[in-house]
């Protein structure tokens, strides 16, 4: 009983192949378009390889024709070279972000890590404390501090309700004004955090652009070269 | 179909020219923000940053003025030493429109500290330790002193130290106990937060009306250095290792310096 349905299965698969394997008719003025059509793209793709191909002027109904059986046909053969012309394009970019990423981080580096050889180091913009700000007046906030020689953030607050604006200005700074200003905490308060490396820095602060008025909650040194009175803090490490 | 064609060419053309041109675009922008922001970033090191100083210096100094000290500046680069300190000088001279003969004597003073500095804390020291020596010598440190410091923390950097001895000074207390605080600290290992913290507790005793020699003697007793010639009966100095915060004395030892109000 077995054997008898194989047998039958058999010949029913059979027939069946034999109906799926003839082809359709097929017709010859369609394969001829198709060829036709390959040919003039390979030869077009040669054409503009060597230069010879003169370029015309870009169509207003290019789109609607693209939605054309023909049009259909030379996107599939675009396709094909799309690839190789993406690559052409996205080497040149990869390369130039591969650069600025570098060129970026770089310039990141020297914002997280200030120079070892050197002793300033960077004020920051930033407001907000690493650490607990003591009541007013300069805190020093260990939190960045890994060794002795690692540079720690240090805020500053200053007192002054009739200013328009406040800098912080000092010798990790080159005294200049433009590059610590101090944000405006409400209620008179200014406040900005300095990222430095342990020592001992003089400063002082920059009101409206013109007045230079020293810290009151630090001790005060008289330059001993040109008689201007400053503040003087002392970063320590960890 | 040929001008179709071409003209699709032509829009891919337009958009490699146009990506080629981004491109160049992005690298020349990050070629120039790339080199500015790390000067910004180190607080202004190196060619760019000269430049940079010297241009604020042409704004804040008279041309004679500008003239004699970037000589003097010159010099000191010459001989080998830090430029900073020389233009921070000068900056804040001319930020603070301090009398153009004290810009330059000043400037001059601080390169003679630094070559003096240079010399005592030899052979390695950094710029931060030659800045904070000269600093030092401004406040008439004896460059003994520096020598001593160096030889005593031949590894570690002394810029701290020197900054507190500095500041110890400027406060009335006398060099030489001041001295021989700071050298016993270095010479026992004591970290660089333990002698910031007994400078400002020094600070704070003197602010709070403490006479300078009084509270030197005490916080010395109090971490377990007494300096010589003021050693209490029963007091023994100890080792670093007396060093933990609050144990041996001082009530802010290991602290930050304490903010101070007027």
């Amino acid at each position: 009983m077995t054997d008898d349905f194989e047998f039958e299965r058999d010949e029913v698969i059979e027939r069946a192949a034999r109906e799926l394997k003839r082809l359709p008719p097929r017709s010859e003025a369609a394969v001829s378009r198709i060829m036709g059509a390959v040919e003039e793209s390979l030869a077009q793709e040669d054409d503009v390889r060597l230069g010879r191909a003169t370029p015309d002027v870009i169509p207003f109904d290019a789109a609607a024709r693209m939605r054309t059986p023909s049009g259909a046909r030379r996107r599939k053969t675009d396709v094909a070279t799309r690839g190789w012309r993406m690559r052409r394009l996205s080497l040149p970019i990869a390369a130039a972000i591969t650069l600025a990423a570098s060129l970026g981080g770089y310039a990141l580096h020297g914002l997280m890590t200030p120079d070892a050889s050197t002793r300033h180091a960077s004020p920051t913009l930033a407001v907000a404390p690493a650490g607990p700000a003591r009541q007013g007046g300069m805190a020093v906030t260990y939190d960045a501090a890994v060794a002795e020689s690692a540079p720690v953030q240090v805020q500053l607050v200053f007192d002054a309700p009739d200013a328009r604006s406040v800098a912080l200005v000092g010798d990790f700074n080159d005294w200049d004004a433009a590059r610590a200003p101090m944000r405006s905490e409400g209620g008179g308060v200014w406040s900005t955090t300095v990222t430095l490396r342990p020592g001992r820095y003089v400063y002082a602060f920059v009101v409206n652009d013109r007045e230079w008025r020293t810290d009151p909650r630090t001790p005060r040194v008289k330059d001993p070269d040109l008689g201007t009175e400053s503040s003087v803090m002392i970063v320590g490490a960890r | 179909m040929i001008g179709e064609s071409n003209s699709r060419r032509v829009s891919r053309a337009t958009l490699r020219t146009g990506a080629r041109a981004l491109v160049l675009v992005m690298l020349a922008i990050a070629a120039l923000i790339a080199p500015a922001t790390r000067a910004v970033a180190q607080g202004a090191t190196g060619p760019e940053s000269q430049q940079l100083r010297e241009a604020r210096l042409a704004s804040s100094l008279d041309r004679e003025t500008l003239r004699d000290v970037l000589r003097i500046i010159g010099d000191a680069r010459r001989q080998g030493l830090p430029d900073e300190p020389l233009y921070d000088k000068a900056l804040q001279g001319g930020m603070r429109r301090a009398p153009s003969a004290l810009i330059v004597s000043g400037v001059r003073k601080v390169a003679v500290r630094l070559d003096s500095a240079t010399k005592a804390l030899a052979p390695n020291a950094t710029t931060g330790e030659l800045m904070a020596g000269a600093e030092a010598l401004a406040v008439r440190v004896p460059t003994a002193t520096l020598r001593k410091l160096r030889i005593a923390s031949p590894k570690r950097s002394v810029e701290v130290p020197l900054g507190v001895l500095t500041q110890l000074v400027s406060n009335n207390v006398p060099v030489e106990h001041a001295s021989e605080l700071v050298l016993n600290m270095i010479a026992k290992g004591a970290p660089s937060a333990q002698i910031v913290a007994l400078g400002a507790n020094i600070e704070d005793d003197i602010a709070a009306g403490i006479p300078p020699m009084t509270s030197i003697d005490v916080r010395a007793k109090g971490i377990g250095f007494p300096l010589s010639g003021a050693v209490p009966a029963g007091i023994t100095p100890t080792t670093a290792g007396d060093f933990a915060p609050g144990v041996t004395g001082t009530n802010r030892t290991g602290q930050p310096a304490r903010p101070r109000r007027p």
